[in-house]
């Protein structure tokens, strides 16, 4: 299965901490190709997802200078830019009882892709490669 | 292994015959040659000869912290200067410092005992024994220094701090015991594991011997799991020579004090009565085999209980349970009596919880307990995150009756002191 993974990074909800981050991996000439805030609010911390082009040299910088960090799973599918793109993969799914639990899109290398959490991911994989949709995976990432 | 095995494993009989006659002694030398004491005793009504057993030590005035300063620089004494061989002071962190004298004599059996104590749990002379505790006014290193070459270790004085050069010892020199502080053993555990190096296999600890401070078994547990070593409670305060008062077996359960050297009662610390073994109260200590400045019925603060029945390594010398703390350290907040270990306890047991906290009390009675998450067990969802500050809440809720205010933190961020850490600051207006 064709999966990428994202950066799980412990965050602090505190001034600076965002551009500690991002200086660490603009040091180590990492590139970030999408990000997300998941702020938990009325909490002092928070989590930042990151999908970078080179995840293990990001895993190794980042620890090193100190952050928390891991790695989940997300599936990450090459669409057509134009109307009903996405719609087509929302019914798609849905008709397979799968629900999309989070969802963001973003270009990569002129291409857009969407990054989704379904239920089963397994399943939700194979549906979408059997109805002739790409997903990324992370060699692509690299190169 | 024994260092001294008849008198580590004499009869009660003998070793209350011994004290009875050690403690008349003290009293004797007090009578005459301190000041101090003979007002002191006077005031409570003893002569020389009001003690015919030893219960009658209850009979006699205890002695505080306080005292000890008041009578600073050198009251306490009562040998003549040239028999005086070394001066300690206790940590003064306000005013003056508790000035601790000795003679010889008085340090050759601080040493032997803290030899005891190193032979107790499998210290030999092929060891390689690196003390990373203070060197110099404080009493910690010196005296286990001593004990250590007693035996005939090789003892490399490395003090504490510089956890680079720490290491380098470790490594090029094969160190197979340490001594330090709980909070140090942690923090040095944590900076091994960022250097890529495997504390449990790439050193060659076998025992470890943490003091100074009180912790919890499950800090035990985790300074064993990360260096792949035997970790024994050492036990001792400067006032009473320092460390090895007392001191674990390989049973790991209970510390045995040494009596040949102190005579040991627990007290309720409001109505000062003594308490049967198992009740759990604040330490007394007086000092019966000491000749420069004898300590009777000394309040050391710190809360224990003792154990009643023989011990399985074979000694029978009095064990006391793990310290849960100092008669100082608790704190109340909403009216309710709370011990810094208590919450310790229940950290240490949480997965997900690292190996640091501190606890804040702020505005008018709030508690907010700050923990570090353990970066091995980090898996990136909030989720989980969200767990773990739930059990926080709701299991200290459970034990102390108070619900804190929680917030995880990254591994790392909370300040971590190379001597004692401070764990609870209190920032309240009331």
């Amino acid at each position: 299965m064709n999966e990428i993974k994202l950066l799980s990074i412990f965050a602090e909800n505190k001034l600076g901490f965002l551009a500690k981050i991002t200086q660490t991996l603009a040091t180590a000439n990492i590139n970030i190709l999408w990000f997300k805030i998941i702020d938990n609010s009325g909490d002092n911390f928070g989590l930042l997802r990151v999908l970078v082009n080179h995840r293990s040299k990001a895993i190794e910088n980042l620890k090193a200078n100190g952050f928390t960090v891991s790695s989940v799973p997300i599936l990450a599918v090459y669409i057509e830019d134009i109307p009903g793109a996405l719609a087509g993969i929302a019914d798609i799914l849905s008709k397979e009882n799968i629900n999309i639990r989070n969802g963001s899109g973003f270009i990569f290398k002129g291409k857009t892709v969407l990054l989704i959490e379904t239920d089963d991911k397994e399943e939700a994989a194979k549906i979408l490669t059997h109805s002739n949709y790409n997903l990324l995976n992370e060699n692509e990432l690299e190169s | 292994m024994f260092w001294e095995e008849k008198i580590e494993t004499a009869t009660r009989e003998t070793l209350n015959e011994l004290q009875l006659n050690r403690l008349r002694e003290t009293l004797g030398k007090l009578f005459q040659k301190s000041p101090f004491y003979q007002n002191k005793l006077k005031e409570a009504g003893i002569t020389p000869d009001s003690i015919h057993s030893l219960d009658d030590v209850r009979r006699l005035p205890f002695t505080t912290s306080a005292d000890l300063r008041a009578q600073y620089p050198d009251k306490m004494n009562i040998v003549p200067r040239e028999e005086l061989f070394r001066l300690h002071t206790s940590s003064g962190t306000t005013g003056k410092p508790k000035a601790l004298f000795f003679t010889r004599k008085d340090i050759e059996i601080l040493a032997n005992n803290f030899a005891r104590c190193l032979t107790m749990v499998g210290c030999t002379k092929s060891d390689i024994f690196q003390n990373m505790m203070t060197y110099g006014l404080f009493t910690g290193a010196m005296m286990s220094h001593y004990g250590a070459e007693k035996i005939g270790m090789l003892a490399i004085p490395a003090g504490p701090g510089n956890s680079e050069r720490q290491l380098m010892l470790m490594q090029d020199f094969g160190t197979t015991v340490i001594h330090l502080t709980p909070s140090y053993a942690l923090y040095f555990a944590n900076f091994v594991e960022k250097k890529g190096l495997d504390p449990a296999n790439d050193l060659s600890l076998k025992i470890i011997l943490v003091g100074a401070e009180s912790y919890t078994e499950e800090t035990r547990r985790k300074i064993e799991k990360a260096f792949g070593a035997k970790v024994y409670n050492c036990y001792g305060l400067s006032e009473m020579g320092g460390p090895g008062v007392g001191f674990e077996c390989s049973a790991q359960n209970g510390i045995h004090l040494w009596e040949d050297t102190y005579l040991v009662e627990v007290i309720n610390p409001k109505t000062l009565e003594p308490l049967p073994p198992g009740e759990t109260g604040e330490l007394v200590i007086t000092s019966i085999n000491r000749e420069a400045m004898p300590i009777i019925r000394y309040r050391t603060g710190d809360l224990t209980s003792i154990i009643p029945g023989p011990c399985p390594c074979g000694r029978t010398h009095i064990r006391v349970t793990r310290f849960k703390g100092r008669v100082d350290d608790m704190i109340v907040v909403k009216g309710a009596n709370i011990y810094p270990q208590q919450i310790e306890r229940i950290l240490m047991l949480i997965p997900g919880v690292g190996r640091n906290y501190l606890i804040t009390l702020h505005g008018l009675d709030e508690m907010l307990i700050q923990v570090e998450l353990d970066a091995e067990t980090f898996d990136g969802e909030l989720r989980k995150l969200e767990n773990i500050k739930n059990s926080i809440t709701t299991q200290i809720r459970g034990e102390v009756q108070v619900k804190p205010q929680v917030e995880l933190l990254p591994p790392g961020s909370l300040p971590v002191s190379e001597g004692k850490t401070k764990r609870v600051i209190d920032k309240r207006n009331i």
